[in-house]
């Protein structure tokens, strides 16, 4: 397996939101390598860049959500995953651990939750 | 013709046998009708010894019993008290009387036997006893009368019947065994034995012993002499006391099935087991099918039957009559003279003989149980209207609550979208004043943010509990934007809240938590507590407080005339509370809050 880079795909299908994870990510010192609003996009994307870390939205645009593209992902790759989810659905919950995420963080997300998130997601001995 | 010859003649012509033994015992002289009688011919008989006409079981004894005659010879009836036979030659014997006469001859004292064969008499004495005996044991009461009513005979079952015994009874007047009323009676029934009539089972009654009536059946038949006059009556009375008890208990019960079959308000009919043909139907069928009862009488009872019906209750019925079943009942449609049905609930059960349990008759009743059975119908289409109601409803209710979490959840993400504008703008200004100004918004969307995911996360999409939501925001306040050295203590109680209390509450502890921070710890340092709690009484208190240096001038004058005082003043009055600061050491705001109302 290749190694991964240093670098965050953020997947949100909410213009303003993926744009606000890239300048939090940004703030914490990290480089976005890419946006997508779907999961096959999502899934393109983390196969061209190899990111160590995904930012992934559970609800996408299109018939798969953001914990099929995380699995699909982790198949291939070894990238940290945060999911950040707007639902609390038992359900929803079941199967985000399918997708064997570093944490979870709902919605309203502030700013220092974020952080603490990414930065124990990429390095946990340091947290 | 001389004596001896003359003595000959009158034995010879005897009606009986004659036969003259000399005092040996041997035979000297027989007639003709003893030569018929004992069947020898007199040659075979004279000289003989005359045992020879005994049974051969009698011959020892009788030379004993012959001599005593000739020590005192005189006329006799032979064997006193003792049945005396005589024996043909065929062997056969015959019952005899015998009557002895000495006989003084030249040849010495003879006896001469004059033999009577007594065969008939025997047998008429014998038939008169069988009769007597018939009427002994008769359970009729024979009654012999003559014509004036003089009792003559009186057997046994008459004592059983009427309580007087033969002594009692005979040759007193039969008057005596009638009622008053009734020994007119007697007069009539006399004169028509007389005329030779016979009476036969004539019910009347007669009188007891003791005074009580009996019910009986008398026949009568004249008594004829020899020259067929009639000169008395032969009275058979037969009790019929059980018989009419078990006439009347017949009746009764008949009385009882009609009254019971008539008044019925249940359908009813009598009908042949085979044919089903009804033989009898009541008024409650009659009235229940629109029939008369006459219309019904004699149609098969299955045709009242719903064609649909008419095979499961032909198969039940033939299970019935072959003795599968004790009863057969079902619930089933009958048609109406108008051709409509009626639901109906049929038990027939079958009348058997007790000895062979042949069917005699069909007894079938019929309950009307059409309006049960219609109400039975509405009550389970009422039920199934109900449960698709409740199914629409509950649909519909999980559409609200979809529909409700999509816009929780569209309402979070907008705040977010808010949330990410400010931030930017934030980026993009120079001005601490104004950097700051953004970070207050940023938490106030933070607080109206957090109410919905609280909201999202509950059961039914209404309240939540206000205490991990205080905890959250104000550690989110205190985490976001405090020195490290800042702490907060939160301690609130259960309590479920809606939307309405919970943004304008949390807005509160958001603006007066900020003020602290801004205000209290020039140092970096500090603790900050909020506390909720309910009062006596339906008051809650929240109180929010520092440990830090108190308003200075400055702060005490931007928390009367800024923003932030300006929304604390709104939302104070929005929760109808009342607001109170207490300063140094540190500020201590305390708002008593009416304790919100659960709808």
């Amino acid at each position: 397996m290749n190694a991964l880079r240093h670098c965050v795909l953020i997947v949100d299908d909410e213009a303003m939101i993926a744009q606000l994870w890239s300048i939090h990510m940004e703030m914490i010192g990290l480089n976005v390598c890419g946006v997508a609003a779907t999961a096959e996009a999502a899934i393109a994307l983390a196969q061209e860049h190899r990111p160590a870390l995904v930012l992934m939205d559970v609800r996408l645009k299109g018939e798969a959500d953001g914990i099929d593209a995380a699995i699909a992902i982790r198949e291939q790759m070894d990238s940290k995953v945060i999911f950040i989810s707007g639902s609390q659905e038992p359900s929803t919950l079941a199967r985000m651990k399918l997708g064997s995420p570093s944490c979870v963080l709902f919605k309203p997300v502030s700013d220092r939750q974020l952080h603490a998130a990414v930065r124990n997601a990429l390095d946990p001995a340091a947290a | 013709m001389n004596k001896d010859e003359r003595f000959r003649l009158v034995v010879e012509a005897a009606p009986n046998a004659m036969v003259m033994s000399n005092a040996d015992g041997l035979i000297e002289m027989v007639n003709t009708q003893a030569e018929r009688d004992f069947g020898y011919p007199r040659s075979e008989m004279l000289g003989q010894a005359v045992e020879m006409l005994l049974p051969e079981r009698l011959r020892g004894a009788h030379p004993a019993l012959r001599n005593p005659f000739f020590l005192q010879p005189k006329s006799r009836p032979m064997g006193a008290g003792r049945e005396l036979f005589g024996r043909r030659k065929d062997g056969s014997e015959f019952p005899v009387e015998i009557g002895l006469n000495p006989i003084e001859t030249d040849d010495g004292v003879m006896v001469l036997s004059a033999i009577v064969d007594i065969t008939e008499q025997k047998q008429r004495q014998a038939g008169a006893r069988y009769l007597a005996s018939i009427v002994e044991s008769s359970i009729d009461a024979i009654i012999g009368k003559d014509l004036d009513g003089t009792i003559r005979s009186w057997n046994r079952a008459a004592q059983t019947i009427f309580g007087y015994s033969a002594e009692e009874m005979i040759g007193r007047n039969v008057s005596l065994l009638f009622p008053p009323e009734r020994l007119a009676e007697e007069a009539g029934i006399i004169e028509r034995i007389g005329q030779g009539d016979r009476i036969e089972h004539h019910e009347t009654e007669r009188r007891h012993k003791d005074g009580r009536t009996i019910p009986v059946s008398l026949s009568v038949s004249p008594i004829h002499d020899a020259n067929g006059v009639v000169v008395g009556a032969s009275k058979s009375v037969r009790d019929i006391s059980e018989r009419r008890e078990a006439q009347r208990a017949l009746a009764l019960s008949e009385a009882e099935f009609r009254a019971s079959f008539e008044s019925s308000a249940v359908g009813k009919v009598v009908a042949d087991p085979t044919s089903r043909r009804i033989l009898r139907a009541n008024h409650a069928l009659a009235s229940m099918l629109g029939y008369s009862v006459s219309e019904l009488t004699g149609r098969l009872s299955s045709d009242l039957t719903w064609p649909d019906d008419r095979a499961a209750d032909e198969a039940q019925y033939a299970l019935l009559l072959a003795g599968g079943a004790e009863a057969h009942i079902c619930e089933q449609r009958y048609v109406r003279r108008d051709g409509t049905p009626i639901w109906v609930r049929v038990s027939a059960t079958l009348a058997r003989t007790p000895e062979s349990r042949q069917p005699i008759l069909a007894v079938i009743a019929i309950e009307d149980i059409d309006a049960r059975y219609r109400m039975q119908m509405d009550l389970l289409d009422a039920k199934q209207d109900l449960e698709r109601v409740v199914e629409e409803r509950t649909a519909a209710l999980e559409q609200r609550n979809l529909l409700l979490r999509e816009v929780y959840h569209r309402v979070k993400n907008n705040l977010q979208i808010v949330d990410g504008l400010l931030l930017m703008q934030g980026l993009k200004v120079e001005d601490a004043r104004a950097k700051e100004a953004i970070l207050g918004i940023r938490s106030r969307i933070f607080a109206l943010g957090l109410v919905h995911h609280q909201l999202m996360g509950s059961a039914n999409l209404k309240t939540f509990d206000i205490e991990p939501f205080l905890d959250e925001l104000s550690h989110n306040l205190v985490d976001g934007g405090a020195p490290d050295a800042v702490t907060i203590s939160v301690r609130a109680h259960t309590l479920e809240v809606g939307l309405d209390f919970a943004i304008p509450l949390g807005l509160l502890v958001t603006e007066l938590v900020t003020n602290s921070l801004k205000h209290a710890f020039p140092t970096g340092a500090g603790t900050i507590g909020v506390d909720l709690s309910p009062d006596a009484g339906h008051t809650l208190v929240l109180v929010v407080s520092d440990d830090g240096v108190g308003a200075s001038a400055d702060a005490a004058a931007g928390a009367k005339t800024g923003l932030g005082a300006g929304i604390v003043r709104s939302l104070v009055a929005q929760l109808d509370g009342v607001l109170s600061t207490a300063s140094g050491p540190g500020t201590r705001t305390e708002i008593r809050i009416p304790m919100p109302v659960q709808s």
